[in-house]
Parts: C-alpha cells; structure tokens; sequence
C-alpha cells in the first residue's frame, strides 16, 4: 500500500466541491474513473491532471471513505463477474471491511451508491452484502422497521400473503 | 437516504444475496419489494410437498445441505407452524396461529404462492402422501395453476402402473403429452432427487423389496430413506441390497441413495462389501460384489449424499454405454469419471 502512494496522483473533486488527490494504482478499482481517463487521454500522462475528474453524485465524506476503501484493497485479486451458481454467502466479509461498514444506514446506502456510480465491483458486492445481513432472518414487519418500508398492500392483498406467509410471521 | 430510493438494480443485487425465507418475508413488505424479489431469479433444486390427512409438511431446498422446513398441523384448534433451517435443526422454530382454515389448505397456499411464482426455476417437485389417501388433491393443484419444474418425484409408497386406476394423467386429467410439458424436459442427474420415479413400472419402498414382482423389463427403483427409518442400521439396508440383487437379475438397475450420508461413511460401507473395487475418480467407486448373482455396485457421493447403484455385471464391460444407457446420469457431470482406474482384489 505505501507504493501507491509514489506513485501518479489524481485529482478527483466531489459533489460539494472537495478535490481529492487519489494515487492512481488506488482509483484503478473505479471502473467508471478508469474508462473517463482513457476516453479523455489522460491516462497516457504521467503528470497529475490539472482539472479534477468530477464525481458529481458523491459528496466529499462519502468520497473520502470509498477512497479509503480502495486504498486498503487495490491490490486485491480482480473479483470475477457475478455468477448464478454461485453460492450465496454474506458471512465472508472480511474482519477489516466489516468495521469500515460500521456505520448508519445511511451512509451504508450513500456508499452502495458511490460504489454503484464508481463502478467499484468490490466495494458493491461487500455493501450489498451488508445490507443483506440486515435484514436477513427477520420478519416482514422487522424488515418494515428496519428499513421504513410502507406497507401499501390492500386488505385483500394482506389477507392472501399472512396465508403464504403464515410460518414466517410474527 | 434509504432502502426505497435506491436504484432497482442496486436493490436486485442485495436480494441476490439474501436466503430463501428472507427473500419470501422482503416480499411480503410492500408491493414495489414484492416486484423487486419476483424480479431476481429463484432457485430451488428440489421441493417436497407432502400431507397425511390434514397434516402437510413443505420442504424447501435451496442448496447442498439447507433447506427449511414447515410443518402445518392442527393441534388443539390452533395451527402450529414448525419451521427448522439445518443451522437450527435441533430447534424447531414453533408458531402457534389461530386456526381459521385447515392446516394441509394453509400449506396449499405457500405451496401455490411459492410454485406460482414466474421467477421460479424448480428443479425436481416431490409428492408425497399415502396410498390410502390418494384422491389426487395436491395433483389437482398442480395443473390449473402451471407449475413448471423439470422434474417430478413421488414417493415411495406412491405406486405408478400406467394400467392401472390411480396414475398422475387419470386423477389430473392430463394427456401423456401434456405431461412431458411439466416433467422430464431436461436430464437430470438422478442423484439431485431424494426419490427416484419411474411412470413405467414400480416405484416401492426399499423395506419392501422382498414383496417385489418383475411386471416389466424396465429398471426398478429402490428408495431407502434413513431419517424416515432411523432404527434400520445401513448394514441392514445392504443385505436388503444383496437380497433385492438376487431377486431382480433380469431386471436391468437397481439404484439406492443414501441421503445424508457423507462420503467417509459411505466410504466405510462400500469398504466393508465385499468384492472387487474400481475406482474412476475420487468420488466414483465401482465394486463387484460377488460373482455369483451377476451384479456389481457402483457407489458415488453427491452433493445430496452417498449413492449406491447397482447394475448388471455385463454393464461394466462397456462402461461408457452403461452409464449413457442408465438414461439419466449425465456423462457431462464426471468429465473426469474414466480419469483413473484401479483394480484392487478386496479382503
């Protein structure tokens, strides 16, 4: 990790105007940052880029903490792409991610969206599985709680689903 | 910022990694969660719907070794609801409702909410109920309603004669080409069903084998399930195995699971038979069990549990037309089956 941080920096300005210096090794993992710097030529440069690349949909605490997120796991191996037959785990996040995930929920649902809007299929997956591990195991009204969900179903809607659902009530 | 105002598809990718039961309860939220769980695919390798007399029980597997299970029986004029996981399974979760409807109607409407659904991908559907008790109720539920799976299975006590008065076309009404719509339409490795089926033939209990008649030169299934019979020791069920070999020389195979049987103890057993042993890869073992009756054992593990199969001796000369002629063992599943062969003379 501290070579990362000789190396070429780019500048990068949030939504509220924050610029922020990000080795490139590290905002490689944005896929998103790496297709604009190459559409733009500037990855042929080896100088810092005078105009920050603008990440226009995430705010600077936002930014700074997928940043520090990928600085921890830029070297990690490339994820492979979602397979179906994979099994489905959410009890594999790592001991560091799962305290960089300690926070409200709504700065859990800010970072899925940066992840989501950066591209960073690494970040999404360990944030959609944190969400996941929220809810799982609870009741629908549980997860209501848990997320203000608004039941808008009809009476008759809600009497045909407390049949299906009768063993995973309350 | 919350859980609404994310987009559809960051939403789809959560539910992706939720578990079978938290997916049915996120459904049950509100009408956009219950478009949003319908919209990622769900699937399950095997369900078993079963009932005695208004007692029913849903098994719902959602992977090797996970499951959940639900009980609906009446007692005391109160619905009561066991639900277990494998990570609770010496803990049976129970729920006590108001009895309104009758506890197999209740289990019909999870049945018919679940198999309903278009984001389905049911692999083997198992039936199970009494002989005595079948009127073809749960059969009726499944036409009107279109379920789709690739393959159904019935239980043991469920004899399949196509002469006879009681077959899956006579009490639902469907033609035999209709049928092939909901069953059969893609091979399937028979190890992914608890019970085997066969629509030609008999389907009987493994403790019953002694009562068996050759009625047809087709194969013979014999199911054993040991969690339903706990007190038959798996040495037992091999000298049924042996017994039943004798029996059904010109009847071509005979296959037996052993579900939950995990591969050092199925390894054990196939140890203790007597024979010559072949090995075609870790997890395929082949043994001639005695020259006498013309039979030899195949045992392999699967992701359900220990396998054992038994064909006729001249099967093996051609190994490769034994395992296609079986008709329902994929040679695509063991690329690796012929990798490696060793002869050794047993004890």
């Amino acid at each position: 990790m501290t070579d990362a941080k000789n190396e070429r920096q780019i500048k990068i300005s949030s939504s509220d105007n924050e610029i922020i210096l990000v080795p490139r090794n590290v905002i490689r993992l944005s896929t998103t940052i790496n297709t604009l710097l190459q559409d733009l030529g500037l990855d042929d440069d080896e100088a810092t880029n005078a105009e920050p690349i603008p990440v226009q949909n995430v705010a600077a605490p936002i930014l700074r903490k997928v940043i520090s997120w990928c600085q921890y796991h830029y070297q990690d191996p490339v994820p492979t792409d979602d397979s179906d037959s994979r099994e489905k785990r959410t009890d594999d996040i790592s001991s560091w991610d799962t305290e960089f995930l300690k926070v409200d929920q709504g700065t859990l649902f800010e970072l899925i969206l940066a992840a989501n809007y950066l591209d960073i299929k690494g970040l999404l997956d360990v944030t959609c599985k944190a969400v996941a591990n929220m809810i799982k195991g609870k009741s629908p009204e549980e997860i209501r709680r848990t997320f203000n969900i608004k039941n808008d179903f009809t009476p008759e809607e809600e009497e045909q689903i407390r049949k299906e659902n009768a063993w995973c009530e309350d | 910022m919350s859980w609404s105002d994310l987009p559809f598809d960051v939403r789809q990718k959560c539910v992706k990694n939720l578990d079978f039961s938290t997916c049915i309860c996120l459904r049950a939220c509100s009408k956009s969660d219950r478009q949003l769980v319908d919209s990622v695919p769900l699937k399950l390798p095997r369900v078993r719907f079963a009932r005695k007399l208004e007692r029913a029980l849903l098994v719902f597997h959602t992977g090797v070794n996970e499951y959940l299970r639900i009980e609906y029986r009446g007692d005391d004029g109160e619905l009561m609801v066991l639900r277990n996981t494998p990570e609770n399974s010496d803990r049976k979760t129970k729920r006590k409702i108001k009895l309104e409807i009758s506890p197999y109607d209740l289990a019909t409407s999870t049945f018919v909410g679940i198999l309903s659904r278009e984001n389905l991908e049911l692999g083997t559907l198992e039936i199970g109920q009494p002989d005595h008790e079948k009127d073809g109720r749960i059969e009726k539920l499944l036409i009107p309603n279109n379920f789709r799976f690739q393959k159904i299975a019935y239980d043991c006590t469920y004899r399949w004669k196509l002469d006879g008065q009681k077959t899956f076309y006579n009490s639902t009404g469907c033609t035999n080409q209709e049928m092939i719509h909901y069953t059969f339409t893609q091979q399937e490795n028979v190890a992914m069903s608890r019970h085997q089926v066969m629509f030609v033939g008999d389907v009987c209990d493994f403790r019953l084998v002694n009562g068996v008649k050759v009625v047809s030169n087709r194969p013979v299934f014999y199911v054993n399930v040991p969690q339903e019979s706990p007190g038959v020791p798996m040495k037992v069920l091999f000298d049924y195995l042996l017994c039943a070999s004798k029996r059904l020389v010109p009847r071509g195979v005979l296959h037996v699971r052993f579900p939950h049987t995990d591969e050092k103890t199925g390894y054990e057993m196939f140890k203790a038979c007597p024979g010559e042993f072949h090995q075609f890869d870790t997890g395929i073992m082949m043994k001639r069990i005695a020259p006498t009756h013309g039979f030899v054992h195949r045992f392999y593990c699967s992701p359900c549990g220990f396998y054992v199969q038994l064909l006729k001796e001249n099967a093996e000369k051609d190994l490769e037309s034994a395992w296609s002629n079986d008709g329902e063992l994929s040679l695509e599943a063991y690329p690796n089956r012929l990798k490696k062969v060793i002869y050794q003379e047993s004890s």
